[in-house]
């Protein structure tokens, strides 16, 4: 760019032609009179100015100015976020609120209608209707006589058999459930809070009290009792309330982790159909010092109109998280040129008959300025290879995504000024055009941050702020002019799970 | 308020800042306008756009050099932009068509500025354009050629034309004050 020089400074070497030629007496005399003439400022023009420069102009320039930072900084705080979630996750870690018990199998299961050997009296008193559990639920101990508790019976007619007989070790069936009875078994009152209370840490119930919750619950149901199985300590307690620790933990506390994987595969595959809107910012740069002024007159009357991108992609993630995405990228990119050819005139002639029957022609003519607009669209197609980081938490899922697109379609239409300033036209179907650009862009660079919210068990609902840069230029080399393009946008869709 | 601070203070977008800088310079820059403009109006309009300019970049000023000559780029180069290239190329007014008699420059020098203003105003616009920039501005054809997208040759010749109408123009104007 050209220096100003000052008056009475020389700043810089005169070129060639100028020392040879000395200062012109008319320049220098305009030069001296005019070129740092004071005058008053205009502050009537400081409202407008004001009024041009309004709060969304300056958030725009701002936007502008600071983009890449901010768009770097969504990325590193969210992908803070996510790690930050994922480790305090383990805090929400909960205890299972039934403890899986062992069950005693008994070498003599008495089945709910049978076999025990209870006198009667004992019976009776080891008899509880399950539908009125004693409370604390006891175990009577009797020395002399083979009793036991014959535990808990819903019928009337189990009742009743129960006190029939007695087996030294008896377990009562309840459905599936096993429940162990002991002979000279210590009457243990359990806690009537403890039995209530859900969610009690394992720790904080003794042992006696864990095989009264095991006998009580059943009662408290009108589980019916089938038999009794005894002494495998080491066999877990099969019951309606007992859930499998993981399964209890992820319903009470949710948490950021890995994403759930089908049973049995090692990975999960979804299919992504995208749309993006985007915002296209073009970089024209003359690739020698001669061309500048060129470039300003393409910037003159070149304007961008929108950007979009579309396409399917297909997402392979692992267990671990690690997620791999490809498909096929259309993307367009839309300007506007706008160039005024200078002044014409339009020349409309009208018959007109007069009312005697006479035509005359009535001649109109209209100046004006000619301009020549025209929509140009740049279009690409590209193969993406991405890799992500996925963390899910209920029904969101977050990935961080980064990679390639590589292009292997690139097409072209429009008009611009050539380097003589004249408007022509490029297009990539047409051997006469001007030959401005590639055939290929080559290489580009893609970042993401995508939320998904699962709709349904199958489906997710995407949005995904991105970003793609071009490092290569868009015109060859033979070309006078760099243009290189930086794409934002957010993708909109949906993820379906194959 | 230094320079330093007040540019800084732009760049924050600080209104009060930005005013001071258009208080400071933008009478000199109403007269940098004036010399490419046609007319009064269409000056105002170039200092308004300007000054736009200068305040949405800058952020790009890297405090080396004056801050009043770069302020004066984006005055030029806002004027520039006023007028299409092929206002440099397609003048029709060829040179055959001023006398050859030169003026002698003292005639200039007893204009007053406002006379000298009107008669660069009344330069067609490529003559005025590549005037100012080469005779005022102090730029070289070869600069003046990249900025305006032309050739050497053709900002030689819009000089020619400019310094033989203005000549032509002192001319009239004396024959005129002599009746």
């Amino acid at each position: 760019m050209a220096k100003i020089v000052r008056i009475g400074q020389q700043k810089r070497p005169l070129a060639n032609q100028d020392i040879m030629k000395p200062n012109h007496p008319t320049d220098r005399i305009f030069r001296e009179k005019l070129g740092d003439l004071p005058a008053d400022p205009p502050m009537h023009l400081w409202e407008g100015i004001e009024r041009r420069r309004t709060p969304a102009h300056r958030a725009r320039l701002l936007a502008r100015r600071y983009w890449v930072a901010g768009l770097l900084l969504f990325l590193l705080v969210g992908g803070g976020l996510l790690w930050g979630l994922k480790n305090n996750a383990s805090d929400l870690v909960s205890q299972p609120l039934i403890v899986s018990t062992p069950v005693a199998k008994s070498e003599n299961p008495v089945s709910n209608n049978a076999q025990t050997t209870d006198t009667p009296k004992s019976a009776a008193e080891a008899v509880t209707p399950a539908t009125d559990a004693p409370e604390g639920g006891r175990l009577n101990e009797k020395k002399d006589a083979p009793t036991s508790r014959a535990p808990f019976f819903s019928t009337k007619a189990a009742r009743e058999k129960a006190g029939s007989g007695a087996n030294e070790n008896q377990t009562v069936k309840t459905g599936d459930h096993s429940i162990f009875s002991q002979k000279n078994t210590k009457s243990v009152h359990a806690d009537k809070s403890a039995i209530e209370a859900t969610g009690v840490p394992v720790a904080a119930i003794s042992e006696a009290q864990k095989m009264e919750m095991r006998l009580d619950i059943p009662a408290r149901l009108g589980v019916h009792s089938a038999g009794v199985t005894t002494s495998d300590l080491s066999k877990p307690m099969v019951s309606p309330l007992t859930m499998a620790p993981e399964v209890v933990a992820k319903k009470r506390s949710p948490r950021l982790g890995c994403p759930e994987i089908e049973k049995g595969k090692k990975f999960n595959i979804y299919l992504d159909a995208i749309v993006a809107p985007e915002y296209a910012r073009r970089t024209l740069e003359a690739r020698s010092p001669d061309h500048v002024g060129y470039l300003k007159a393409r910037e003159t009357t070149e304007k961008s109109r929108f950007a979009a991108s579309g396409g399917l992609r297909l997402s392979i993630l692992t267990k671990s998280g690690l997620a791999f995405r490809t498909g096929l990228i259309y993307s367009q990119i839309s300007e506007k040129f706008d160039y005024h050819i200078g002044n014409a005139q339009q020349i409309t002639i009208t018959p007109i008959q007069l009312p005697d029957g006479t035509v005359i022609m009535d001649t109109t003519i209209v100046f004006g300025d000619r301009f020549i607009t025209t929509y140009n669209r740049l279009h690409l197609l590209d193969i993406p290879l991405i890799a992500g980081y996925e963390l899910g938490y209920e029904k969101w899922t977050f990935s961080l995504n980064g990679g390639a697109f590589f292009n292997f379609l690139f097409r072209q239409k429009g008009k611009f000024l050539s380097p003589d300033l004249t408007p022509v036209s490029f297009s990539s179907g047409d051997a006469g055009a001007y030959p401005a650009f590639r055939d290929h862009v080559g290489v580009s660079f893609f970042g993401s941050l995508s939320i998904n919210y699962a709709l349904t068990d199958k489906i997710k609902w995407v949005v995904e702020p991105q970003f793609r840069y071009f490092p290569q230029s868009f015109t060859r080399n033979d070309y006078l002019l760099d243009q290189r393009y930086l794409t934002a946008g957010v993708n909109l869709g949906l993820r379906v799970q194959l | 308020m230094t320079e330093k601070d007040l540019v800084k203070g732009c760049i924050r977008e600080d209104r009060e800042c930005q005013k001071e800088v258009f208080r400071r310079y933008a009478g000199k820059m109403l007269t940098v306008c004036r010399r490419y403009a046609r007319h009064e109006m269409e000056a105002e309009d170039i200092l308004q756009d300007a000054f736009i300019q200068v305040f949405d970049k800058v952020h790009t000023f890297q405090f080396r050099g004056s801050f009043e000559g770069w302020v004066r780029r984006i005055v030029v180069n806002t004027a520039l932009k006023t007028f299409q290239k092929s206002a440099y190329k397609k003048e029709q007014i060829g040179i055959e068509n001023y006398p050859d008699n030169p003026v002698a420059p003292m005639v200039f020098s007893n204009l007053g500025e406002a006379d000298l203003l009107n008669l660069v105003a009344g330069l067609p616009d490529g003559y005025r354009v590549v005037f100012n920039l080469y005779a005022i501005e102090g730029y070289s054809h070869k600069e003046i050629a990249e900025l305006l997208g032309i050739g050497e040759s053709t900002s030689r010749s819009q000089l020619v034309k400019a310094r033989k109408m203005l000549q032509s123009r002192v001319l009239e104007l004396q024959k005129v004050a002599s009746f």
